[in-house]
């Protein structure tokens, strides 16, 4: 696209500058320059993919040895916890907001972004944008992964129906977007990307404990246990006497309640969380 | 308050305190990062909430976090002094919220209710069986819930429970918050219906006014709080209280009626009776205390079995041995195969030695694994196949049992089923069973039932309430009802009683429970019915 076409022209014949949504579009073109060169974020999006696939194939609840006839039965899967496979996807999405947001304070890029022309606003914008859609697509893609290679492999089954678990995959949006908006206001705070990508880990790794603690009612006011909401499916079951086998029932709607309060919680605290990283960002030293 | 809520209010507190005095110096003496500061209070709040749940009365405390928000964005000294301030008057006056809040974390008993009785009413497997009046126990039980949940009462509530829970006339139906306290007052001696009518004193205390004045174990009551005896009984008998036992078997329930009656009355209660002339006296009598320790001691003497363990065998004589059976569980591994094969060895044992006769004890017998019954009753069983039960046909999609359009019975599944080892042909079974021989320990005395050498006894029948269990939690507690459907060949309902009540499961011998009952149990301290059982077994081999 010729340069002309981007920018501003001036009346008073002074220096051509392009205008505030163009900058944006510069820092996160420069941004993704910069990521594509490094190994890390293919690192990443590889060990997670490989670990989706490596977590559903070790399942044992997917019915080895039951004799039906099919090893891998994708509803019992996500049915019998797919949180913990959910939450390896923000893997991802965390360690490229941390390189996205936080690596540049190290080096002190941002610095000579601001010192070259660019807004404040303009630089945090492009930089929170971009890890928001690369975050959330990825994760997203990362969740879904297993469930398409299962599908191929194996069969759906019937302990949900695919409308039921694509509605929760299509709300998972939400508190995906709202844990890297945190990220992106821990990053901002930290200006560390290695501690955020450490909190990230923790995170993934010890948030799948968390849920058990919490009480039914509030699971909208944390972005994780909001995901554990959307991918816990509340069963029922019942047992034959011959053989002592199980029926789970699985209650594959949500309540109406439910699907509000995650939207709402999530827009208005990722909303609140981005306004904080920016206000913070926009007094910030840069030290 | 809770102690939780208590801790949460002292950190909104001092972190107030805390932001004002930084407010002061924080412009000079302080980098930017100071302003996060201001900002943690909200956190905190967030985090109590999801832990802990939300609490309107706790309201002011959230906004105060939120207020104090202003102090992140806006630097200005005064601004965030001033937030400072409204933030602790909001946090303290929530505090008073909370002390004057009668529904501070409170439970929301109605939605509790409602949440429970749709979940039960899709799942219980007996609604038709037992001709459930859904909707008429939704009225009649709404607004007691209600009341209990205006008022915040757990008491209330539990006792709705229970009431809600006798309903049913299925033993699997529990509420499992006890309100022991609702057994009455306690006037110094229990009451029993003996079978020829009469009612009488039993478990009397020797120090109590009642014995004073002429009231012995088996004097009979004829009066009650002013009312004829038989009234009471039939008043009672028609409302069943809240905490009582859940009785599937009308006959079973009439057996302990008189035992919970002797707990009503107020303060001081009128007491009529015969004295040892026969003729009638009166005496009031005042509450000593709670009545259901002596409620719980009169029901473990008339219920209780052999004081021994699970599986524990004890000679009665030489041609007669006892085995104790009180749940049907082994160990925690349920290895069954070991267990049987402990009893085989066992039974040859007793066999080698001479002992021909067996007692059976499972009074009381909690229920448990249908693999247990199995494992004992193959070896009692005559030699061959023999039915256990059937699996209903379950439907996912309605979350029902099919049924059989032409004959409306349940559609049979998989059959469940035995071989017979007949290593006790030699002799008699006698099988003691009381109103608490339950589940599948109703599984074992019906199934055993048709051996020809085996006889039922007790002055009950067993509880009839067979179908396996699921529940629902309600925090700490939880309501658990049958809801895995087990039927006979046929398509009927294995052993559970219908609207009729009437007992499905056979007794032999109705050991009568009559004077010398009540004197050798309650005088004489001894195990009446093991007694009538060993009488019975040497009358038989006379």
């Amino acid at each position: 696209m010729p340069w002309a076409r981007l920018c501003d022209i001036s009346q008073t014949g002074h220096e051509l500058k392009p205008d505030g949504g163009i900058k944006v579009k510069q820092i996160i073109k420069a941004q993704l320059y910069q990521i594509s060169r490094g190994r890390l974020q293919y690192i990443m999006l590889f060990i997670t993919l490989f670990l989706q696939v490596i977590w559903m194939l070790s399942d044992t609840n997917l019915g080895f040895g039951a004799g039906d006839g099919s090893f891998i039965v994708m509803s019992d899967y996500i049915t019998s916890g797919f949180l913990d496979p959910a939450l390896l996807s923000l893997l991802f999405a965390f360690v490229f907001t941390a390189e996205v947001c936080g690596g540049d304070f190290m080096n002190k890029t941002l610095n000579y972004e601001i010192m070259s022309g660019h807004k404040r606003k303009e630089v945090y914008c492009g930089r929170a944008v971009l890890s928001l859609a690369v975050g959330t697509i990825g994760a997203l893609v990362i969740t879904a992964f297993p469930i398409l290679v299962g599908c191929m492999i194996g069969e759906w089954g019937d302990s949900v129906s695919v409308g039921a678990v694509m509605l929760r995959y299509g709300l998972s949006i939400f508190p995906i977007m709202r844990m890297i908006c945190e990220f992106i206001f821990l990053s901002y705070v930290i200006k560390n990307q290695y501690i955020i990508m450490a909190l990230g880990g923790i995170l993934v790794f010890g948030g799948s404990l968390l849920p058990e603690l919490l009480t039914d009612g509030t699971a909208c006011f944390l972005g994780l246990t909001s995901l554990a909401k959307l991918y816990h499916f509340t069963s029922w079951s019942t047992l034959t006497l011959v053989g002592e086998k199980d029926i789970i029932l699985y209650d594959s709607l949500l309540k109406p309640g439910e699907i509000v309060s995650i939207i709402t919680a999530s827009v208005l605290f990722g909303g609140l969380f981005l306004y904080m990283g920016y206000e913070f960002f926009k007094k910030d030293d840069l030290n | 308050m809770t102690y939780i809520d208590i801790g949460y209010i002292i950190l909104e507190l001092l972190s107030d305190v805390g932001l004002y005095v930084l407010a002061a110096y924080g412009e000079k003496a302080l980098n930017t990062k100071w302003r996060l500061c201001y900002a943690f209070p909200m956190f905190f709040s967030v985090l109590a909430i999801a832990l802990f749940g939300f609490e309107w009365s706790l309201f002011g405390a959230y906004a105060a976090s939120v207020l104090l928000l202003t102090g992140f964005v806006k630097e200005e000294v005064k601004l965030r002094q001033r937030s400072t301030i409204a933030a602790g008057f909001f946090v303290i006056l929530s505090v008073a919220v909370c002390l004057l809040n009668p529904r501070y974390r409170g439970t929301d008993y109605v939605k509790q209710f409602q949440e429970t009785f749709a979940q039960m009413r899709l799942h219980y497997n007996l609604s038709e069986h037992k001709k459930i009046d859904w909707d008429g126990l939704y009225q009649k039980y709404l607004p007691l819930f209600e009341e209990a949940d205006k008022k915040q009462d757990k008491r209330k509530n539990a006792l709705t429970w229970q009431a809600f829970s006798v309903e049913f006339h299925d033993g699997h139906v529990t509420y499992t918050e006890s309100v022991e306290q609702e057994a009455g007052n306690d006037y110094g001696f229990a009451l029993m219906t003996l079978d020829n009518g009469k009612t009488v004193a039993v478990n009397v205390d020797k120090n109590s006014a009642a014995f004073m004045a002429g009231i012995k174990n088996g004097t009979v009551i004829t009066g009650w709080d002013h009312v004829k005896i038989e009234e009471a009984i039939s008043a009672y008998n028609e409302k069943p209280a809240a905490w009582a036992h859940t009785f599937a078997v009308k006959e079973n329930e009439d057996f302990y009626c008189a035992l919970l009656v002797a707990g009503t009355g107020g303060e001081c209660v009128e007491v009529s009776y015969l004295d040892e002339t026969g003729k009638e006296q009166v005496v009031t009598l005042t509450r000593t205390g709670k009545y259901w320790e002596r409620f719980k001691d009169t029901v473990e003497v008339i219920d209780q079995g052999a004081e021994i363990s699970n599986l524990e065998w004890r000679t009665l004589g030489e041609r007669t041995a006892l085995m104790r059976m009180r749940f049907m569980n082994y160990d925690t591994e349920q290895n069954f195969d070991q267990m049987s094969e402990e009893v085989r060895t066992k039974l040859l044992e007793l066999k080698e030695t001479g002992v021909v006769h067996l007692v059976l004890d499972m009074r009381s017998n909690g229920g448990g694994s249908d693999e247990y019954v199995k494992a004992l009753l193959k070896l009692f069983a005559p030699e061959g196949k023999h039915v256990y039960a059937y699996d209903g046909v379950f439907d996912k999609e309605t979350m029902t049992y099919l049924k059989d359009k032409t004959t409306g019975r349940y559609l049979v599944g998989e059959q469940e089923s035995y071989q017979g080892e007949n290593l006790w042909s030699h002799g008699d079974i006698v099988i003691l069973v009381n109103a608490n021989t339950i589940s599948a320990g109703d599984h074992f005395t019906m199934l055993a039932s048709a051996f020809p050498n085996v006889t039922i006894m007790g002055f009950t029948h067993s509880s009839c309430s067979a179908q396996g269990i699921n529940g629902v939690a309600m925090g700490e507690h939880m309501l658990t009802y049958s809801a895995v459907l087990l039927l006979n060949e046929d398509g009927t309902v294995f052993i559970d009683t219908d609207e009729t009540r009437t007992a499905t499961v056979p007794l032999d011998v109705k050991i009568p429970f009559d004077e010398e009952a009540v004197v050798t149990l309650f005088d004489e301290k001894e195990d009446y019915v093991l007694q009538y059982a060993k009488d019975f077994l040497r009358k038989k081999e006379e």
